[in-house]
């Protein structure tokens, strides 16, 4: 047994919640507290004594704001899938259109799209007639 | 003058006077005319413009505006002041100037307001407009004086038009009619049935020289004109038939409210007030103490409605 004293605190939310303090001589009984504060962690969290934060989807930023988490394409997923063109044309015709990204035109096929002229929408609806001063001019000669 | 227009003596002296000024000081007050309507307020502002000579020697022309249809500033100036106005000699008359847009009266508090010289410069975006009043003569006229805005009105000389008397409007229908010779008392009843109005008078003229065309006859008797009642419809006074139902309604129910009256014509009580127990009033065939209330006269005129069938 050692004579070395450890102290430390768990702090939840900005509060000092426990405070440890033992002597740890021995790699045998650092591990066995480990251990024991595993668990005792874990049986606090299951029993609703700290909140637990991952089960939060938001951090509050200020008073009256929040920011969603979870929102966008997680890290490392995709959007598309490698499939085999003779698998594909089961399901298709050869006359059939399918969207690819134009990014595997570029790599693939050394393909590069102009981008599309803006269309401008004309309004169709007939313009406001313009509004008239209703007047008429008496010029008095005979 | 005014050699072939009848009655309004007063606003004949006026405007003779304003002319005879405008030959010395070639500047015209800005006229608001004011009065019902078919008062001749327009024939008469014809005929004071004519009198005005301009530089050339000719009549002053005259551009007649509908004020209601004048929206705003921009209108005004792009489409009458610009193209129209500006370096001519003109008289502008604004009819119906209650109509007025009101940015274009605020203008004009400006613009009006010429007590030393008879120029004003008007700043409008990025224009200046120069109203020279030795070119421009700017006449108003209204039937509703109550709704112009009381700092414009100021800026103003009002001539008020009165009602016609019998006379005048029988003056005004034989004028119309000279080939037509009428029997005594004939004319004054026809007259009576025009409202003192004498729009309707010329109307009513119109009428009688129409039904003689179709009876090829120029002598009206008393005969035909109660067959050209019988015909049109032309009720004792010029009464309208909501105007008989008022007195209708006041002779059976008695003394009665105007709520009472708006619930059995199906009109609203400001129609009531404004359209049909004005003439009443005027004519003495109602009236109103605390409650409405048929006049003997007015019970006199409805029994010769019932008696004659008109």
């Amino acid at each position: 047994m050692g004579t070395d004293q450890i102290k430390g605190e768990v702090v939840c939310q900005g509060q000092p919640w426990l405070l440890i303090e033992s002597n740890l001589p021995s790699r045998f009984e650092m591990e066995l507290f480990l251990v024991s504060l595993y668990f005792l962690l874990t049986g606090a969290i299951i029993c609703g004594l700290i909140p637990s934060v991952m089960e939060n989807n938001t951090t509050s930023f200020t008073e009256n704001e929040t920011i969603k988490r979870g929102r966008g394409r997680p890290a490392g997923s995709n959007s598309f899938e490698h499939v085999q063109i003779k698998h594909l044309l089961s399901f298709l015709s050869e006359e059939a259109s399918v969207p690819v990204s134009k990014l595997w035109m570029r790599d693939t096929l050394g393909v590069i799209i102009a981008a599309r002229p803006i269309q401008v929408i004309k309004n169709e609806q007939p313009e406001e007639t313009e509004e008239k001063v209703q007047f008429a001019l008496n010029t008095f000669e005979e | 003058m005014f050699d072939n227009l009848i009655g309004q003596s007063e606003i004949k002296r006026q405007l003779e006077f304003y002319s005879q000024a405008y030959q010395k000081t070639s500047v015209v007050p800005f006229l608001l005319l004011n009065g019902a309507k078919g008062l001749g307020k327009t024939e008469f502002l014809k005929q004071f413009s004519k009198s005005l000579t301009n530089t050339d020697g000719k009549p002053r022309p005259m551009l007649e505006l509908n004020s209601s249809t004048i929206k705003n500033n921009q209108m005004f100036f792009e489409q009458i002041f610009m193209p129209i106005v500006q370096n001519n000699e003109v008289t502008l008359f604004f009819d119906e100037c209650h109509a007025l847009p009101k940015d274009l009266v605020m203008a004009f508090l400006s613009i009006l307001n010429t007590e030393r010289t008879p120029f004003k410069e008007f700043n409008w975006r990025e224009f200046t407009f120069e109203f020279n009043f030795t070119k421009i003569s700017m006449i108003f006229a209204t039937t509703e004086l109550d709704k112009l805005f009381a700092p414009l009105k100021d800026r103003m000389t009002i001539l008020d038009f009165k009602p016609y008397k019998t006379d005048e409007l029988s003056e005004i229908i034989k004028g119309r009619l000279e080939d037509v010779e009428f029997e005594d008392g004939v004319l004054e009843d026809i007259a009576s049935t025009t409202r003192g109005n004498a729009r309707s008078a010329v109307k009513r003229a119109k009428e009688i020289e129409t039904y003689c065309e179709t009876q090829n006859s120029n002598v009206f008797m008393k005969e035909e004109w109660n067959r050209l009642r019988q015909i049109l419809g032309i009720k004792p006074l010029g009464l309208t038939n909501i105007e008989i139902q008022i007195l209708d309604i006041l002779k059976e129910r008695g003394p009665s409210t105007l709520q009472t009256i708006a619930a059995v014509t199906g009109m609203s009580r400001t129609a009531i007030q404004k359209d049909a127990e004005l003439y009443l009033l005027q004519k003495a065939l109602m009236k109103i103490d605390g409650t409405r209330e048929i006049t003997r006269l007015g019970t006199e005129v409805l029994n010769e409605i019932k008696e004659k069938g008109f």
